[in-house]
């Protein structure tokens, strides 16, 4: 008997052996983790009923976390422990071997920059659908006056909609997968400063977002406060809003940690000759946006946590009758948000200045104004958070200050968009689809970016705050701005991340759908706004009946159209042609090596002794020069 | 990772800024924790202001401004011991090394436990003057008492996770990884704890002396 036991633990210790040590450890990791939520579950369970301690929507937030990210768990490790037991190996865990070529590690945890990038995207992804999802069941609801929803449903479709837009999709999608990727190559390096930390900033978006959205397991469903969550409305949540607390601390901390390795990466691992102004602009707009992302987020953090305690314990630093202060709320979170909305359009900008003097085939106009318009909106954008507020209970006396730093900001903002058309000025413009989304993005966010000034005009505010004005505006500047050049992004990518090319045509049909839904449901709502529809409420005046449909026809075209690129996606792995290392004729680094990279992203160390925009020059080399017959 | 394609990239850079990817890291990192322990103490802080009252009479029942005393002490030698045991690396002397990072883990212990001792104290303290019983219950009346809790749990969680991460520095010690060239593991995890360190003196200040 006891020689069988021994006999079996040696087995164990054999194979143990035989696992890649991330595999040991990613195990046992697991396995604390799964202990711990064991144990607290436990804990709570055996709460004493009616204890001041036992909180009962807390017990069920916490329940619930764990039971979602417990029973994941749970079966990711019975299985390892099965298969180990028994000697046969992990099917959960790639060999080396695949960890370098094949399809699985993109399912594992991987270090390499590529990798991480590509799990990002396709996780955005996803989240872009759900979040479709949402804002078509809000427009669903919206298209006839009267309910079909109920409005307590209602409140928690327009809620997860914003959230999962903005926490899941664009600022991983620009940030996570984008900055992930090129960031290495552009600046000419072989990986991410500290590649595990990298993993560790993806690795925390899917349980932020399980957390969040494990709010659709409670019994009064999911946060329902929108996206700001204004106390005392957010301080009747319960479960929903907790999880919807934890969940944006989670992945606020996902954001910190990525954002400390941006700039180090960036500062520390240049190649050589790539120094300050040779970095592209999208390489400057991620150290802006890890700035803002590193000094910025911890104030969410510090927030959320604050209303954590409030909700769950009781601790009264919102409740105006017992001392605290609903409006501290707002300071602290637009003080993180508004440098959350330039994290949100950075990024986005910095793409489009990528596309642009490739497909104009001339040099960026005005490269170093960009760079400070850059820098120049980071700093501002720490002085301007009141403008969200001029219609609280704010001291009036600040409305000025903050309308006058509101305007100002709109100066570097406007400079960009000169130096992006003093770009395409005598160009030799080439209309495809990364181009066409680029064009979209300047046109569509000057439309966004006057919008912002009227509403960062206090007398125009008051009349306009909280209306469908707002959200228009936010539209504009985020899937105008943001999501367009997202979509730019991914055609001018997609060839250097999968190797294959996205079909042009199928691509420039997305354009268009996108476009005209874009402009058929968002720029109705300036008038609806400006006639007097509030926002966030699931029934209005019958007055606005036609615009409201119009609107609602609008964002099913545009939901319809996002079909289309994932169906030109997975046409392109079937049978989209083979990429060539520099399909545009670009000159950043990136497509200096093979689609896809190496696993060391370049043969050699480079060298690098040209500045990254200098197309159509006798100096440059000939993948600089306009293309014959353009 | 491949050491040695690692290596060769590396010896290609431009000049960066001069500090280790490691060090640059924490600094950022100690950046973001700076911003997060500044917006929880300002948000305490103006609600302070509208609340003296509240204040005062809370402070005075809730707090063993003795017992912190001796806390904060402790925590300010714990630095020192740190900034000793790097010192003697440097000189190439482990074993004065590990002894002064095991009299640090020491320190940290004994910050967590006084700590505990307070907070079951403050506990006593707001049941004496009639609030109801219970950690989190006599808190949810009093904007003194939330503060208290929420910004010495955050301190202290983060006193945990030092004590910790610390843990895993004298394992390193004691498998001989630091040397008098290299010894980065240390360095990082001591600009964590002066920074934790340095927190606690605000809170100090601003909880038990003003
Ligand atoms: C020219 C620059 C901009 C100006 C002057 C500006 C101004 C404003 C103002 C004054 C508001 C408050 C409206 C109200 O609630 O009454 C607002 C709201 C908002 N802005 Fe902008 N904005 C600008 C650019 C942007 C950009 C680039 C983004 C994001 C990419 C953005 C995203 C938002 C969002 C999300 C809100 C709504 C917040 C909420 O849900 O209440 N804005 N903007
Ligand atoms: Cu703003």
């Amino acid at each position: 008997m006891v020689g069988h036991i021994v006999t079996f633990v040696q087995h164990l210790q054999a194979h143990a052996r035989q696992l890649p040590r991330l595999g040991r450890a990613g195990s046992a990791f697991l396995l604390a983790l799964l202990l711990v939520m064991v144990g607290t579950g436990q804990a709570l369970a055996q709460a004493p009923e009616g204890t001041a301690n036992a909180n009962p929507t807390l017990t069920t937030m916490l329940g619930i976390t764990m039971g979602v990210l417990g029973v994941g768990l749970l079966t990711a490790v019975l299985i390892s422990f099965v298969v180990w037991a028994t000697g046969t190996r992990n099917p959960l865990i790639p060999t080396d071997e695949e960890m370098e070529h094949s399809f699985r590690r993109y399912f594992w945890f991987s270090v390499d920059h590529k990798v991480i990038g590509i799990q990002y995207f396709w996780t955005s992804l996803f989240f872009f659908f759900i979040g479709g999802l949402m804002a078509l069941l809000v427009r669903w609801e919206l298209a006839q006056p009267g309910l079909t929803f109920t409005p307590d449903q209602y409140n928690q479709f327009f809620t997860m909609h914003a959230t999962i837009m903005i926490f899941l999709f664009i600022i991983p999608m620009l940030v996570g997968a984008f900055g992930n990727y090129a960031v290495p190559l552009m600046v000419g390096t072989f990986d991410m400063a500290f590649p595990k930390l990298n993993a560790l900033s993806y690795w925390l978006v899917p349980p932020g977002a399980l957390i969040i959205m494990a709010g659709f397991l409670a019994e009064s469903g999911t946060a329902k406060a929108g996206w700001t969550s204004y106390p005392p409305v957010a301080l009747q949540g319960g479960a929903g809003q907790m999880l919807w607390l934890l969940g944006v601390f989670v992945l606020g901390w996902s954001s910190i940690v990525g954002g400390m390795n941006f700039l180090v990466t960036i500062m520390n691992m240049r190649t050589k000759g790539v120094h300050y102004f040779r970095l592209p602009l999208f390489v400057w707009a991620i150290a802006t946006t890890a700035v803002l992302a590193v000094l910025g987020t911890p104030s969410l953090a510090a927030a959320v946590t604050l209303q954590f305690m409030n909700i769950a314990f009781g601790f009264p630093f919102f409740d105006a009758a017992k001392g605290g202060n609903p409006l501290m709320w707002q300071h602290v979170f637009w003080f993180y948000s508004h440098p959350a909305v330039y994290i949100m359009i950075l990024p986005a900008f910095g793409i489009v200045s990528e596309i642009i003097p490739v497909f104009s085939r001339k040099p960026l106009f005005g490269y170093r104004a960009l760079v400070y318009a850059t820098a120049g909106i980071g700093v501002l954008s720490f002085l301007v958070w009141a403008h969200h507020m001029f219609a609280s209970a704010m001291f009036p006396w600040l409305r000025i200050p903050f309308m006058l730093t509101t305007m100002l900001i709109a100066v570097p903002t406007g400079i960009k968009i000169f130096n992006w058309l003093g770009t395409l000025a005598f160009g030799k413009i080439r209309l495809e689809t990364p181009m066409l989304f680029s064009l979209a993005l300047v046109s569509m966010f000057v439309i966004g970016g006057i919008s912002g000034v009227f509403l960062g005009s206090v007398p125009v505010d008051l009349h306009l705050h909280d209306t469908y004005f707002v959200v228009a505006h936010i539209h504009y500047v985020l899937f105008g701005g943001s999501a367009f050049a997202i979509f730019g992004g991914i055609y001018y990518w997609f060839p250097k991340m999968f190797g294959r090319m996205l079909n042009e045509s199928l691509g420039k049909i997305h354009f268009w759908l996108s476009f005209i839904g874009f402009n058929v449901a968002f720029l109705p709502m300036h008038a609806v706004g400006a006639l007097g529809m509030p926002r966030r409420y699931a029934d209005y005046d019958i007055a606005f009946t036609e615009l409201n449909l119009t609107i609602s026809i609008g964002a099913f075209l545009l939901g319809f159209a996002q079909l289309i690129l994932i169906y030109n996606m997975l046409r392109a792995f079937q049978v989209g042609k083979v990429a060539p290392a520099n399909p545009w004729n670009a000159r950043t680094l990136e497509w200096l090596t093979t689609s896809p990279p190496p696993h060391y992203n370049f043969e050699e160390p480079l060298t690098v002794d040209h500045d990254p925009y200098d197309y159509g020059r006798r100096i440059s080399s000939p993948e600089a020069l306009p293309v014959p017959g353009d | 990772m491949n050491p040695e394609i690692a290596r060769k990239f590396i010896a290609n850079q431009e000049t960066g800024t001069g500090v280790s990817n490691d060090k640059l890291g924490m600094w950022i990192f100690l950046a973001s924790e700076v911003i997060f322990f500044a917006v929880l103490i300002a948000g305490v802080f103006v609600l302070r202001l509208r609340n003296l009252e509240d204040w005062a009479i809370h402070k005075e029942a809730g707090t063993a401004t003795f017992l912190a005393t001796v806390n904060t002490f402790i925590l300010i030698m714990s630095s020192v011991f740190v900034v000793s045991a790097i010192d003697a690396i440097q000189r190439g002397k482990e074993q004065m090394m590990k002894l002064w990072l095991w009299l640090t883990l020491i320190g940290g212990c004994i910050f967590l436990f006084v700590q505990s001792l307070e907070w079951a104290e403050l506990e006593h303290g707001l049941h004496e003057i009639g609030l109801p019983a219970g950690i989190v219950g006599g808190a949810q009346e009093s904007i003194f008492a939330s503060g208290f809790y929420t910004l010495t749990g955050f301190h202290g969680t983060h006193v945990a996770i030092g004590v910790l991460l610390l843990i895993y520095v004298l394992i390193r010690a004691h498998r001989g990884d630091f040397t008098p060239r290299q010894y980065n593991a240390l360095e990082m995890w001591g600009l964590y704890w002066h920074f934790v360190d340095l927190v606690w003196i605000i809170l100090f200040t601003i909880l038990y002396l003003l």
